[in-house]
């Protein structure tokens, strides 16, 4: 039996792609190229170092926020706040990710007055977006192993002297493993989240319906607004600004964050 | 206009009241009666709305006149009584003219004026007018109200407009011309035609227009400009420029309809002077949007021309003393709406909003000017300082580019001490400018792109293995809870492990030689076994109870056979004289152990 599952975690822990790893450090030499082409102000080459990491398929909060940065220094507003919001999702609550998206924002043409949100729903988010996601994972996976040890011996010490205590710390464990577990599935399966995407064309005309006829035109949005996709077709998305406009735009001036 | 008739009638009522005023009056039947003169008008034109009561020269309280506010403002109001007498009887009326002026297009019924005279209501019967621009554009309605008798052709205003399609803030001159063959005294500009979306500049004219021949379609005609002005729209898509109503005061000779007339006509030496309204034409302007390609980040929304120069009025200066910059911009366009440049100062400079002053000409074909920013500059901290070059961008209409235009960069020695400026000890401290945060170096954790915890097979270790645990961890407690409530289940759980302690004894004291205790201790092991497998009494064990037992528990006849075969041979052992060797022995320890391990896999 104790063979048995020693077996299975040597090969889970060697399963894990080696190669991947190796791929992983030649990309963090992208990285920091283009750090160094940032810092030495050679921004268009730094924008291509950064972006052929993202090319390969790999990602992070910090690689998005440097490309959004060097956006910002090459003058494409739109972009710059495409990168901070994808870096906003990796990494929330992050401040220097929030001031470069304000200031970006600062800069674009729409000014729109978002909604009064119901106070429950920005305190979900607030929640959710609590805790880095490094910590997060920690606090989950050390609450689990931590809730399911004390569980197991109080299952097999039965009637120990620190059962009480034990059982105690399990249902606290047990607490934070789901309301952090909860937040943590949120995060990682985009489970309740909703599309939102950037505008990249310098204009764009908001239709009532998803044609392309002048007449239809309800508004008029610019680059680098934010909006949220609702309904997705081949040709055209209906989007709704965060002042709660709706309309139906053609799906190529827009990128998904 | 109609002053003539009414003082006609004026006279003729303070005549009629000096000859015929002891005449009875009051059997008279009262009437009222509305007419509105003249019935077709042109628009920024003058009309009357006369209510007349017969019957009495007077009215309780003032009629109750509808409202015409819609498309007309009222100018004032006159009243008159008359009187006539034929054939001996007597006719008063009292009749009061309101006059309007015409100011939207359109046909509109006036409706009933409630006029109280006599103790009675009377009420009038609804009248119409219309207003219309082609009456003004013909010059006033050549039709029988117009009473000057100026035709179309003989009066008319038209709109020059220097281009009609144009981009956004991109000047468009417009000249109001009056072309006429006719006599025009005076004139005055009634409505200018606020034209929405535009800002206006007017271009100051001589106070009399410059008076020119010209031909228009064949004719010669006296022209003049009356208006001009520059419009820059304000943003893209098709705008009217609104028409500019004129009205023009004309010496017409015409013909006397009545001995009265000519007689009040009033001084007819020269002609009559006739007010006529005549409206330009509304003209169309496509404005077309800046191209949002290629816009510099300096853009001033100007569209035309500009030069940006720069100077300080010294090179040398010590810190705390005041430096002038002068910024000096120069060019064709919306200039006075253009906003502040951006000076980029040194942080140690304090820099005091500029002093602006402007001088626009608008003589030329083209607004153009000059804006000077003052700019005081007191340095703070002494060096070789560098005022940037101040950047501003236009867009050329003519090349349909946008350009830059930028001053040179200015170099001050600034000598003396540092200055510590703490104008009430301490301050917050400065934004000098905004720019976003430095970029992220330390290690970026990089994941696959949609990647998620799931794919790292960690994940699943530590999700799961937690998991197996305590299903493993259950099944032992359930098994230590029967061992420990469950006797039969304990004992038979535990009689492999007392059997093979038994035997090991056995072996023991097989080494020691004894046959007799050897056979004693493997039987023991064997009853003992069996008991805890059945949970029955060792001491009370019958062999055949046994084997029937271990048959309806499942136990194939042979493997009971071959252990009660082993039971007997101990028995047999124990009475008998142990003859056998060690060998033999040490096989029936074998043969022993063989049948338990048979029994307990027998079990189910």
């Amino acid at each position: 039996m104790r063979t048995i599952v020693s077996t299975v975690i040597a090969a889970c822990v060697t399963a894990s792609p080696a190669v991947g790893a190796l791929e992983v450090v030649a990309q963090v030499e992208f990285y920091q190229e283009g750090n160094r082409q940032y810092q030495e102000g050679d921004f268009e080459n730094a924008l291509t170092s950064y972006l052929r990491l993202v090319e390969a398929g790999f990602e992070s909060g910090k690689v998005y926020y440097n490309i959004g940065n060097t956006y910002f220094k090459l003058g494409d507003v739109a972009q710059s706040i495409l990168y901070y919001e994808r870096a906003r999702r990796l990494l929330p609550g992050d401040e220097d990710v929030q001031a470069n998206l304000d200031l970006a924002r600062s800069l674009t043409v729409d000014e729109i007055e978002p909604l009064p949100r119901f106070w429950l729903f920005s305190a979900v988010e607030w929640w959710v977006d609590l805790l880095p996601r490094t910590l997060l994972i920690a606090v989950v996976a050390a609450s689990y192993l931590v809730g399911t040890s004390i569980v197991l011996l109080l299952i097999l010490k039965r009637g120990a002297p620190v059962a009480a205590w034990g059982k105690r710390i399990a249902l606290a464990c047990g607490v934070v493993f789901l309301l952090l577990g909860l937040n943590l599935a949120v995060r990682e399966f985009e489970v309740g989240r909703a599309q939102e995407a950037v505008v990249l064309e310098p204009q764009v005309d908001v239709m009532s319906a998803p044609l392309d006829d002048e007449a239809l035109t309800i508004f008029t949005v610019h680059e680098g607004t934010k909006v949220r996709i609702d309904r997705l077709s081949e040709e055209w998305a209906e989007v709704a600004l965060e002042d709660g406009r709706v309309g139906w735009v053609p799906v190529g001036v827009l990128e998904a964050i | 206009m109609r002053g003539r008739n009414w003082v006609a009638t004026v006279f003729f009522a303070v005549a009629g009241l000096g000859v015929a005023a002891p005449c009875n009056v009051a059997a008279e039947q009262l009437e009222a009666h509305a007419s509105v003169t003249p019935s077709v008008v042109a628009l920024n034109g003058q009309f009357t709305l006369d209510v007349e009561v017969r019957g009495t020269d007077r009215m309780d309280v003032e009629p109750t006149l509808p409202d015409l506010g819609d498309f007309s403002r009222y100018l004032g109001r006159n009243s008159s009584t008359s009187m006539q007498m034929i054939n001996g009887v007597t006719t008063v009326s009292l009749t009061i003219q309101y006059g309007y002026r015409a100011i939207r297009e359109g046909t509109f019924e006036i409706g009933a004026v409630e006029v109280e005279a006599g103790g009675q209501v009377l009420r009038t019967q609804p009248v119409t007018l219309t207003v219309s621009t082609t009456a003004a554009a013909v010059g006033g309605g050549a039709g029988p109200e117009n009473p000057s008798g100026v035709g179309p052709e003989d009066l008319f205003i038209v709109a020059e407009v220097g281009s009609t399609r144009v981009y956004q803030n991109q000047p468009i001159e417009v000249s109001y011309r009056i072309f006429t063959r006719v006599n025009v005294t005076s004139f005055t500009l009634v409505n200018l035609g606020e034209s929405e979306g535009f800002w206006v500049e007017e271009v100051p004219g001589p106070q009399n227009p410059e008076v020119e021949q010209m031909v228009w379609n064949g004719q010669p005609y006296t022209t003049a400009v009356v208006r001009r002005v520059v419009l820059f729209p304000a943003g893209p898509g098709t705008k009217t420029i609104e028409s500019l109503s004129v009205e023009a005061s004309v010496r017409v000779r015409r013909r006397a309809r009545s001995v009265f007339d000519d007689f009040f006509g009033g001084g007819s030496l020269f002609g009559s002077q006739a007010p006529t309204v005549i409206v330009s034409n509304p003209v169309e302007v496509e404005v077309l949007p800046l191209p949002v390609e290629g816009r510099p980040r300096s853009f001033t929304g100007l569209v035309g021309r500009l030069n940006v120069s720069a100077a300080i009025d010294r090179s040398s200066v010590e810190t705390n003393d005041a430096v002038t910059l002068e910024l000096i911009v120069e060019g064709e366009g919306n200039l006075r709406g253009l906003a502040a440049p951006i000076v980029d100062f040194p942080g140690d400079f304090e820099a005091f909003p500029p002093e602006v002053s402007e001088a626009i000409d608008r003589t030329g074909a083209r607004v153009r000017g000059r804006k000077t920013y003052t700019y005081v500059l007191i340095p703070r901290s002494p060096g070789e300082k560098t005022i940037p070059p101040v950047e501003m961008s236009y867009f050329d209409a003519e090349s349909g580019q946008y350009a830059t235009s930028a001053s040179e960069p200015l170099r001050l020695d600034v000598t003396g001490d540092a200055v510590i400026v703490a104008p009430s000890g301490r301050a917050g401290v400065e934004t000098l400018r905004e720019d976003i945060r430095f970029i992220q170096i330390g290690p970026p954790n990089l994941g696959a792109i949609g990647g998620s915890l799931a794919d790292a097979p960690k994940f699943w270790v530590v999700a799961l293995l937690p998991l197996v645990a305590l299903v493993g961890a259950l099944g032992l407690r359930r098994h230590w809870d029967r061992l420990e409530d469950d006797v039969a289940y304990a004992r038979g759980r535990r009689a492999g492990a007392v059997a093979k302690k038994r035997l090991g004894q056995a072996r023991r004291v097989m080494a020691e030689g004894d046959a007799r205790a050897f056979y004693a201790e493997v039987e023991r092991a064997l009853r003992g076994f069996l008991a805890d497998k059945l949970n029955v009494a060792e001491a009370g064990f019958m062999s055949d109870v046994a084997e029937a037992e271990l048959r309806t528990r499942g136990v194939p006849v042979v493997v009971a056979k071959k252990y009660f075969a082993c039971l007997g041979e101990c028995d047999r052992a124990r009475f008998a004289r142990p003859s056998s060797s060690a060998e033999d022995r040490s096989e029936f320890l074998d043969r022993a152990a063989e049948a338990m391990t048979a029994v307990q896999e027998g079990f189910p």
